[in-house]
């Protein structure tokens, strides 16, 4: 006798029968229906009748077809999630972050060191001093052949001037210096007393520009007008030993807290994406209208955690050259999670906007001050936070927040919106809930 | 229609701001315009209240719908900001569709329509204008490209000749004898399954679609509905568990079947009538170079 299995089986040539004689049900779906539907920008009621007309139309099941098919070509979308980075608890903070105060400061002063010619000097001698010492030899390049570090965003891309040996191995030493904390070794001695001499305002060369890297040969051309990159100015823990900067060294020394900020993970930003990421598809792939950080997104996920400023190498590079024009300028708004200072006993996180591409930061109030982990910006207004113990914020006005309901208590370690009314959130042991009711109920996936 | 207590000046004017439309060189009241129709094409068969509208605004695409209007419109900074956003995509999408070319040719004329070329009581008609910003902009494109795709394929095949064909007429199946209670099980289970399938969920009747009518992969119905081939085949199985369930307790409720004749029904109806065993449609005729001991029939087994 057939089992059950054998008789579910066995329906297939039934059931292609039946189907095949179904009446079409409505009219056939227009495109802006089908873009709709693919994207889940539908009602639940416009995806049933949707899906029930493609269900009887062969139509239109070909047409939905070759559009996956095309969607496929336009690869996976640029995802905005926003991977979980615990912070380190207990004495583990303490730690961190008593490394990370000692090597921003310690970097600092390094770089500092650079910026005058005399400095430069001095430093050629301690670098050919740590040559010898450590056994490098050779030629030691001059002061003035060492190529100026660049002003900003240096930390992530590669240096336009390869160092010398010497000065790798320099640079190895400094590594190892800012890993371990020694505030008080003859190097630092020596600098402190640098720092506190006056300074000479025009010593400082500016920075050779660092080439983008090659396009594509497919790359697509660059919008008419390009936004500027981010360059977020962030704020690093003063270093404990150096004098306040006079007025006229202030540029600089902010460019350098920049790249010294950025070198380090234990800078407090939890968190940082921008409106559109997981909906821009094409201009993830384009590399265009939101800059580097559409690049980055397309290329191994959207969200970025901790140090992840700096500037996107590829997003000017376009394969065809594209006339200036007065063209449009689209300006993503950008939202960062900043953690508390490392504490432990301090969990909390507070949240930023900017709406001049990084510029300037504005701190917009969150009614409960959770560990969140993750967010999710569709539109320029809408914005979807996720953090511990369930915790679900969403703006829909770009400026106030409320918590929604949880969908389960389980630290929640990313999320990924559409729209104000659909997202998903995933929980920290790997479960999925999704709303597409604005947070009112969730669904286990 | 949309309510105009949901379309305020304080809710367009963020909306207006949210969209760049100055930079676009849209007006503000060409902005307003096709948020109204977007409004008024996504609700033309209701009635919503505020919050449906408010929701509806909420997730509107209002960057890539004032870039559409603004190059509806034939403002020149925005076109040449579309095509250098758009174009690119377009034709990657045509590629991936018909490697051979074709498609292109398709994307091709479609900037020439989303431009808007053909003239009507002196103005453009821009395709762009049934772009509503219920999606991005780019999917938009990339669906009316594969409608116009599908189109021009299906309108071929109607259009195709048929190759004549000069092989020999295909062997008929001899008469059989038929089981006199298989006419009634077929006409019952046809009942039940039809008012099964039709009681389905719309996307597992889809997937069920595309699987057995289609017969499509569970690659390409995954890819279509965005979900894992794995998902897909769980998902069908527990279909057509559904509808064999429903189907029996049909049989058993409502045609009075007992077990023993639900499983009999099933098996005979199931079974492929259609198949014809060639050994013995050969079999029987006058051909000696072939085998001496037909096969019996196993169909109505």
């Amino acid at each position: 006798m057939a089992t059950d299995f054998d008789r579910d089986d066995r329906l297939h040539g039934l059931l292609r029968d039946t189907l095949r004689s179904q009446p079409a049900s409505g009219p056939c779906i227009d495109a802006a229906t089908l873009a709709a539907w693919a994207e889940d920008a539908l009602t639940p009621e416009e995806t049933a009748a949707t899906d029930t007309h493609l269900a009887t139309c062969e139509r239109c099941r070909e047409l939905a077809a070759t559009f996956s098919t095309m969607a496929e070509s336009e690869g996976a979308p640029a995802a905005a999630v926003v991977p979980f980075k615990p912070r380190p608890s207990g004495r583990w903070k303490v730690i961190v972050g008593a490394m990370g105060a000692v090597a921003a400061s310690a970097l600092i002063w390094v770089a500092v060191r650079d910026e005058s010619p005399r400095l430069d000097t001095t430093s050629a001698a301690n670098r050919a001093e740590q040559s010898q010492a450590s056994g490098v030899g050779g030629n030691v390049a001059p002061a003035a052949t060492v190529p100026a570090r660049p002003a900003e965003g240096g930390a992530l891309q590669p240096r336009a001037d390869p160092a010398s040996p010497a000065e790798r191995q320099l640079g190895q030493q400094r590594q190892q210096a800012l890993g371990t904390p020694r505030p008080e070794s003859k190097l630092a001695r020596e600098n402190n007393a640098r720092l506190a001499e006056p300074r000479q305002s025009n010593a400082k060369p500016s920075p050779a520009p660092i080439e983008p890297p090659p396009a594509r040969v497919d790359a697509p051309p660059p919008p008419a007008v390009m936004p500027p990159p981010p360059q977020p100015v962030r704020t690093a823990p003063p270093p404990p030993a150096a004098p306040p900067p006079v007025a006229a060294t202030a540029a600089p020394r902010a460019d350098l807290l920049r790249s010294s900020e950025a070198l380090f993970a234990t800078a407090p930003i939890v968190a940082e994406f921008v409106v559109g990421a997981d909906l821009q598809l094409a201009q993830a792939q384009q590399g265009q209208a939101f800059g580097g950080v559409a690049d980055r997104s397309a290329a191994g996920g959207a969200g970025r955690g901790a140090g992840g400023g700096g500037r996107g190498g590829g997003a000017a590079a376009g394969a065809v050259a594209q006339k200036p024009t007065n063209a449009v300028v689209l300006e993503p708004v950008r939202w960062r999670l900043r953690g508390s200072s490392p504490s432990p006993t301090v969990s909390m996180t507070t949240l930023e906007r900017s709406n001049d591409g990084g510029t300037t930061w504005q701190p917009v109030p969150i009614p409960v001050t959770p560990l969140l982990a993750g967010g999710s910006a569709p539109t320029n207004t809408v914005c979807w936070l996720a953090g511990r113990a369930g915790t679900v914020l969403l703006s829909t006005d770009g400026t106030t927040f409320r918590q929604v309901t949880k969908p389960a208590e389980a630290d929640l370690v990313s999320v990924r919106a559409t729209d104000a009314r659909r997202a998903t959130i995933t929980t920290a042991d790997g479960r999925t809930f999704a709303t597409s009711d604005g947070g009112v109920t969730w669904t286990s996936r | 229609m949309a309510s105009p207590t949901a379309l305020t000046g304080a809710r367009m004017t963020a909306l207006f701001e949210r969209s760049n439309s100055a930079v676009c060189g849209l007006s503000r009241q060409k902005f307003e315009a096709a948020v109204h129709a977007s409004v008024n094409q996504a609700f033309k068969d209701r009635d919503p209240d505020q919050d449906q509208i408010s929701r509806y605004l909420d997730a509107l695409h209002v960057e890539d719908l004032a870039l559409a209007a603004a190059c509806a419109e034939g403002l020149g900074p925005a076109w040449e900001h579309f095509l250098a956003t758009h174009r690119a995509g377009l034709l990657r999408a045509a590629d991936a569709i018909d490697p051979g070319g074709g498609a292109r040719e398709l994307a091709d004329s479609l900037f020439a329509d989303l431009f808007g070329l053909a003239e009507r009581d002196g103005a453009r008609q821009s395709l762009l204008r049934y772009f509503h910003g219920r999606s991005r902009l780019s999917t938009w494109l990339r669906a009316v490209l594969a409608q116009r795709y599908v189109d021009r394929l299906r309108a071929s095949r109607r259009t195709e000749t048929i190759a004549d064909d000069d092989s020999p007429a295909a062997p008929v199946a001899p008469e059989k004898a038929v089981d006199p209670r298989r006419e009634r099980y077929v006409e019952l289970v046809g009942l039940a399954l039809t008012a099964a399938v039709a009681a389905l969920a719309p996307r597992d009747r889809l997937r069920l679609t595309c699987y057995h009518a289609d017969g499509r992969t569970l690659a390409a119905i995954g890819r279509m509905l965005k979900e894992h081939e794995a998902t897909v085949s769980r998902h069908l199985t527990r279909t057509r568990r559904e509808i064999r369930e429903t189907v029996e307790a049909r049989l058993a409720q409502d045609f009075g079947l007992d077990r023993a004749a639900i499983v009999e029904c099933f098996q005979s109806v199931t079974e492929d009538a259609g198949t014809i065993d060639l050994r013995e449609v050969l079999a029987a005729a006058p051909d000696p170079a072939l085998g001496k001991n037909p096969v019996p029939d196993r169909s109505s087994t």
